[in-house]
């Protein structure tokens, strides 16, 4: 039986291991440091964020006070030169994130998270094959409900994809719907923390969401590149579809072939990720 | 963290460091990368030990982390593609019996190599339920994720299993043949 020998082959896999690369000790000791030192950076920031927002505040109150003019105890400096944008610029915007006031959703039962995955999973199919023209063996992924990040029990994203095949080969896009529950990161930090170079560009729709268009290359080879749309909803859902040049399931073997550019366009991509269906 | 909290953690660390290793090896299928998860799991534990310090199941809440910090690590968009070759090192057998070895090293590699290619979340359920013996429903809570998935997953895994050690051209092994655990 598969199982026993699953048992047997995982044991055997472990039985002979190397030895630890790291001193558990020495971990530790590197841990509390880098820890110490994070939490210090915060309440550092914390501390400058008051102080500014202290002496806006007292500004305010003095311009107020003097019928809204302010002096200048030295001369202004001249205004610093701006870059012209590029396409790989990180550009800000007025959009407020998390949603203020917002109140996070409640946590889904075992029942609840197992309708949305089925939900899901229908509604990726028929919006996938309604935007998307001329693919071949189109089928569902199993959609999963888990828990992201650290701070929530969950379930709080749902994952799955939808698998086809297009000139190329098989190839897939992934689907990512998290609850208001996690706490996702700003758009334009999404972009920020996006590497030199790569495209990413954050902007705001006329019902007041926000979308980034990104894409990341391969760090070991720049053909494999990931191409996503992620939608910030004012109810506090993100959904993310992502879209590759080249067979992200799992079956696809290094030496396949890659795309010139990811197998849905970014048109494709939008569609989907701002489509309502896609909820939790 | 006061010191007799860090000294705890300490000796928390030295115990589970090996554990934790290979649990995130069956994981990842790459001993550097499972040196990267444990650490990784280490720094968040250490960020929450005022919280579980004082809990009895200490070793949930780690082998949770390691599963965490793997699952963080393949939701990232451009760690999806895992194109692993699922090459197994060579390693030695010390026992005297050259047919058993030679059958316990086979088995041992068509399932880490069959294991390479099943997807990141079902792995981590083949591997807790059949690796650390949890039941579902501790599976379904080191997941953050409902009984009813992690059998689902667990089906869908095995079935993967069984078409690559098929695709492998291993039918006659004695792991094609199986059934599904229900």
């Amino acid at each position: 039986m598969i199982e026993k020998e699953l048992r047997d082959g995982l044991r055997g896999a472990v039985a002979e291991e190397p030895p630890l690369g790291f001193d558990p000790d020495e971990a530790v000791t590197r841990i509390g440091v880098k820890v110490r030192r994070r939490r210090a950076t915060f309440a550092v920031a914390a501390a400058v964020v008051a102080v500014i927002g202290g002496a806006v505040a007292v500004q305010q109150g003095v311009g107020l006070s003097r019928g809204g003019d302010v002096e200048f105890a030295t001369r202004p400096a001249p205004p610093a030169t701006v870059d012209p944008p590029t396409t790989t610029s990180r550009p800000t915007t007025d959009f407020q994130w998390p949603v203020p006031g917002l109140v996070p959703s409640k946590r889904l039962t075992q029942a609840e998270a197992e309708a949305a995955e089925r939900a899901l999973g229908k509604a990726a199919l028929d919006k996938f094959l309604k935007q998307v023209k001329g693919m071949r063996n189109v089928k569902a992924m199993p959609f999963d409900a888990v828990a992201a990040g650290t701070g929530d029990p969950g379930p709080n994203v749902v994952e799955g994809g939808v698998e086809f095949r297009d000139q190329v080969g098989t190839t897939a896009t992934f689907i990512s719907v998290y609850s208001s529950r996690f706490v996702f990161p700003h758009p334009d930090r999404e972009c920020a923390e996006a590497a030199a170079g790569e495209p990413c560009r954050v902007s705001k729709l006329a019902d007041g969401t926000a979308l980034v268009v990104s894409e990341h290359r391969g760090q070991r080879n720049p053909a494999d590149v990931v191409f996503s749309a992620t939608h910030y909803r004012l109810d506090g859902v993100v959904v993310r579809f992502s879209a590759y040049t080249y067979d992200p399931t799992g079956s696809g073997r290094p030496e396949q072939p890659r795309r010139e550019r990811p197998a849905l366009t970014e048109k494709q991509l939008t569609a989907l990720a701002t489509d309502r269906a896609f909820t939790m | 963290m006061r010191s007799e909290d860090e000294a705890r953690f300490r000796d928390m660390a030295r115990r589970q460091a090996a554990p934790m290793r290979r649990f995130a090896y069956l994981l990842c299928g790459d001993w550097h990368l499972a040196e990267d998860l444990v650490q990784n799991a280490l720094t968040k534990l250490y960020s929450a030990w005022w919280r579980i310090r004082g809990a009895e199941t200490i070793d949930r809440y780690v082998r949770k982390t390691v599963v965490r910090c793997w699952l963080d690590e393949v939701r990232r968009p451009w760690r999806r593609a895992e194109d692993r070759t699922g090459v197994v090192p060579d390693v030695a057998d010390h026992d005297g019996d050259p047919a058993s070895v030679g059958q316990r090293a086979q088995t041992r590699d068509l399932v880490l190599r069959a294991l390479a290619e099943v997807p990141s979340r079902q792995r981590a359920v083949l591997v807790l339920r059949y690796f650390e013996d949890l039941s579902v429903a501790d599976t379904a809570v080191a997941l953050g994720c409902s009984e009813g998935t992690v059998k689902s997953q667990s089906a869908r895994g095995l079935d993967k299993l069984r078409a690559v050690i098929a695709r492998l051209g291993l039918e006659d092994s004695a792991l094609a043949g199986g059934r599904t655990e229900s």
